[in-house]
């Protein structure tokens, strides 16, 4: 089952929302689970230490 | 390669040295505790350094060989800092220098009493850098000290002597703790005879960090020919032996009757609280919680943080921030979830609240990566899950 998370500050649930990042000059994006009002996003676990971890292996060892 | 490009354009991120560097400043910062008896003020004998480690392991060795050394030689002070050893291996060489006159300054300041060392990195650092402050270790006080009673060890299982990578050379150290394992009727064995060939346990340079499985094949090859337990007199090879699985004691637990052979490895994450908690030991007085923040965690939750090199001291700053703010998630199952920007990387928590200011820590991990505003211009997209 999909965890339900809500924003803390502005007590709403969250929406899919096109994120940037950057990553020392190499730029990304993906959509990710975002507050619509105040704008927190929110990264799992499973993000961070899957394909976040992975990406920034590869564009180490590029 | 790309790393090596990164690296020459200061691109890579400090992280994860930058963890044994703030483990320095907190070793010198709020960890950091002189202790002069006020009838030797000014003539002072002895001051014991036992280097950002020795407390950090245990906390309550520090106190426990002052009392020893105090035995000794009254005249004896005690401080709890750091030699520098960080910045050294870091190649922080400014940062270095800084610390290690301010460690002369500090010595000269109280009269240049011979400066008692318990780390052998300390030793070779401040031999090398302060070729004037002479140090000795508290090993050679110690097996010195022919009146200083010492418990008896009959029917012990013989211990295989692992001499450090850093007393290359260093026989009269050596020597004072065979000294003291012969008083203590130890039996033991000499691991490497050879003193200019010593192995590294896999601590030396913090590589732990950067090259986790290094530091783990370092380790392993230490151990992996000999069946006795091992006997060393550096606490970060103890600790490398026995997070490694391997039956371990320091001299200081022999001679102090602190600890016996199957105490594990301290956590890494925790030594933070280690070092305050042997500071307030030292001083008598209650410790002091970083940010007045209690956090409690299973040993499943401090082995995460462990792995990912983030502190309690990082988790609290993090919560603070998002209680303060409000600039947290929360879950169906009432669990918060916050993040906090550090040097290089942004870490994350799990956490629940279970009183005034105490809280559940349940899960910690961390991106390099670093959120931006708005589109770059020539973006590359993650590949979907």
């Amino acid at each position: 089952m999909e965890r339900k998370i809500i924003c803390a500050l502005c007590g709403k649930s969250l929406e899919m929302t096109e994120t940037f990042f950057d990553y020392y000059g190499h730029h990304l994006h993906k959509d990710l689970p975002c507050c619509p009002s105040c704008g927190q996003v929110y990264v799992s676990k499973e993000l961070a230490e899957g394909k976040m971890r992975n990406t920034e292996a590869e564009l180490e060892d590029k | 390669m790309g790393w090596k490009r990164m690296f020459s354009r200061k691109k890579l991120p400090p992280f994860p040295h930058d963890f044994w560097l703030e483990e320095m400043e907190q070793a010198r910062g709020d960890a950091e505790a002189l202790i002069v008896p006020q009838q030797y003020e000014g003539k002072l004998k002895y001051l014991f350094f036992p280097g950002c480690q020795l407390g950090a392991s245990d906390p309550r060795y520090p106190q426990a060989v002052y009392q020893l050394l105090c035995q000794v030689e009254p005249a004896t002070a005690m401080w709890l800092s750091c030699c520098g050893a960080p910045s050294y291996w870091v190649g922080e060489i400014e940062q270095y220098r800084a610390v290690q006159n301010a460690l002369h300054q500090q010595w000269e300041q109280l009269g240049k009493p011979t400066l008692v060392l318990a780390c052998m990195s300390c030793k070779k650092i401040i031999d090398y850098v302060l070729p004037d402050v002479q140090p000795v270790t508290v090993y050679e006080i110690l097996a010195a000290a022919d009146d200083l009673s010492l418990p008896i060890y009959e029917g012990m299982p013989e211990l295989a002597l692992a001499d450090p990578c850093m007393a290359r050379d260093e026989t009269a150290v050596r020597k004072a703790v065979c000294t003291l394992l012969e008083r203590m009727r130890v039996p033991y064995h000499i691991l490497h005879e050879d003193m200019h060939t010593l192995p590294c346990c896999g601590f030396g340079g913090n590589i732990e960090g950067p090259n986790l499985a290094a530091a783990q094949a370092a380790a392993k090859a230490h151990i992996s020919s000999e069946p006795r337990p091992y006997l060393a007199y550096c606490v970060n090879c103890r600790d490398v032996f026995a997070g490694a699985g391997k039956e371990s004691l320091h001299i200081l637990d022999l001679v102090t009757g602190l600890n016996g052979l199957e105490r594990p490895t301290p956590h890494l994450s925790l030594r933070r609280d280690n070092r305050r908690l042997a500071k307030a030991l030292a001083l008598g007085k209650e410790k002091e919680e970083c940010l007045g923040i209690k956090l409690v965690m299973d040993d499943e939750v401090a082995q995460m943080m462990d792995d990912s090199l983030i502190s309690a001291d990082h988790v609290r700053r993090l919560i603070a921030r998002a209680e303060q703010s409000g600039m947290k998630f929360i879950d169906e199952a009432g669990i918060n979830i916050a993040h906090l920007p550090l040097c290089g990387v942004t870490i994350w928590a799990e956490y629940r609240p279970l009183g005034e200011r105490t809280y559940q820590l349940l899960s910690v991990y961390f991106h390099r990566m670093e959120r931006v505003e708005g589109p770059p211009a020539d973006g590359e997209r993650v590949s979907g899950e």
